[in-house]
């Protein structure tokens, strides 16, 4: 959703193909680096192509491709059909963009909260901080529904596919619940920004404000990314592979 | 929060979508650009950007026809731009609000876009602004000290759609959506104090 940031790095309109090297792609958009740990590959990236790394890390390159298009905010809505033999690297992917947030962007965030309201020690600073926290416990919970039911049941589902099995209907699962948790995490996170763009009184805290909504920024940018695989390309995928299990009966 | 327009390009042909892309990304302009290869897929698309502006080849339309006007009626803040390459009924072209041909230069075909975004700005924010009326100031201290829409709607004698409304229009002049941040932005802005300090 924000080639915002790909236009601050970038000149070109770059469309990633499989020749590349991994590197100058890094170079021409930095954020890029999140989404090679996302798939679990790391520093240093040498002078390897995406091809020859996804080979290395036994990845399908259109999935690499699609994604990494993503982080330049293109989106295909049509060619490339993904199957269920790439689900177990989506969600090796989603899986690891849940660790990045709960383990490391959630907490960066906290710590420069707290340190806004050491430099601004005011009410409003506070309810902040509690307003972050209720948005963290329902992320939480979201990503929580995410690794132990939704996860799992593609998992299953996979399975069934593999194992040449019938569909078996699922017992907690609903796409809806699923979609309308991601529209909540959106709005919290922008009614924060706008808190702390536009209205919350300043004190000492030019630089440590600068520094939390740039760290949200960032979380952002990742999370509208996570968001838009598991709508345009998971979802579809799983109901692709459920339709496949129902007309096998 | 996003000031950027999405564009979705909904073309089968290659050259077509590329070129366009091309134009677009050129122009300056702060968009996000999709692609669909047919209403299907659009739909997929528009329902998570309601806001969007839809450039179309109309034989894409023609086959399935209802699906189109369902789309258009469901998301009135959509703007329908055909792309034409071949001629076609004056009636099929006049469900669009406006039209790019395929000899324009890409100054016309930016102008348009131009154009498109800012008729959809300006009916998004009539009541612009930014400055919450007295009855919405109301509404918005009743909703930060805990009171649920139809309570409000009791206490101020208005129906539950006006309270609905006035939400919207506070969420769209202030950027902040849910209760919880809209309480904050209250307590910043005096319009409440708490006493119980929590």
């Amino acid at each position: 959703m924000y080639p915002k940031f790909y236009a601050m790095f970038s000149n070109t309109n770059l469309y990633l193909t499989a020749d590349l090297k991994i590197s100058d792609v890094v170079f021409d958009n930095p954020r890029i680096l999140l989404l090679l740990e996302h798939f679990g590959i790391y520093f240093p990236l040498q002078e390897k192509t995406i091809s020859e790394i996804c080979r290395e890390n036994k990845l399908n390159p259109e999935v690499f491709l699609a994604f990494a298009n993503l982080y330049y905010g293109t989106v295909h809505a049509y060619p490339v059909a993904f199957s269920h033999k790439d689900t177990q690297s989506i969600i090796s992917f989603l899986k690891n963009g849940h660790h990045y947030y709960l383990l490391e962007k959630f907490p960066d965030i906290r710590q420069n909260l707290l340190q806004l309201y050491e430099a601004n020690h005011e009410r409003e600073i506070s309810m902040v901080e509690k307003f972050f926290n209720e948005y963290f416990n329902e992320v939480t919970e979201h990503l929580k529904y995410e690794d132990e039911v939704v996860f799992p049941y593609i998992a299953s589902l996979y399975q069934q596919i593999l194992m040449n099995k019938s569909f078996e209907e699922p017992v907690s699962y609903s796409v809806e619940e699923y979609k309308e948790h991601h529209n909540d995490i959106e709005e919290k996170l922008s009614d924060l920004n706008n808190l702390l763009v536009k209205y919350l009184p300043r004190k000492d805290d030019q630089k440590i404000r600068r520094r939390l909504i740039l760290c949200l920024s960032e979380l952002e940018y990742d999370l509208t990314i996570h968001a838009n695989i598991e709508d345009l390309i998971l979802i579809p995928l799983v109901e692709r592979m459920e339709l496949e299990l129902k007309t096998r009966r | 929060m996003s000031r950027l327009t999405n564009i979705i390009i909904v073309e089968t042909a290659s050259v077509i979508i590329e070129g366009l892309s091309g134009i677009l990304q050129r122009s300056g302009l702060h968009l996000h650009i999709f692609r669909a290869g047919n209403l299907c897929d659009l739909e997929k698309i528009i329902v998570s950007h309601k806001k969007s502006i839809v450039i179309i080849n109309p034989s894409l339309v023609q086959p399935n026809s209802k699906l189109f006007h369902a789309l258009k009626s469901d998301f009135p803040d959509v703007q329908w731009i055909a792309v034409m390459y071949a001629v076609y009924d004056p009636q099929h072209v006049a469900v669009f609000d406006s039209a790019i041909g395929i000899y324009d230069t890409p100054e016309m075909i930016i102008d348009l876009i131009k154009k498109s975004m800012n008729t959809r700005s300006n009916h998004e924010t009539t009541a612009d602004e930014e400055v919450l009326s007295e009855r919405e100031i109301e509404v918005l201290k009743l909703l930060a000290t805990g009171h649920a829409s139809k309570e409000i709607a009791d206490k101020l004698h208005i129906s539950i759609n006006t309270v609905i409304t006035h939400r919207k229009n506070i969420s769209q002049k202030t950027g902040i959506k849910s209760v919880s941040g809209l309480t904050i932005y209250a307590v910043v802005k005096k319009l409440i104090t708490l006493n119980n300090p929590s």
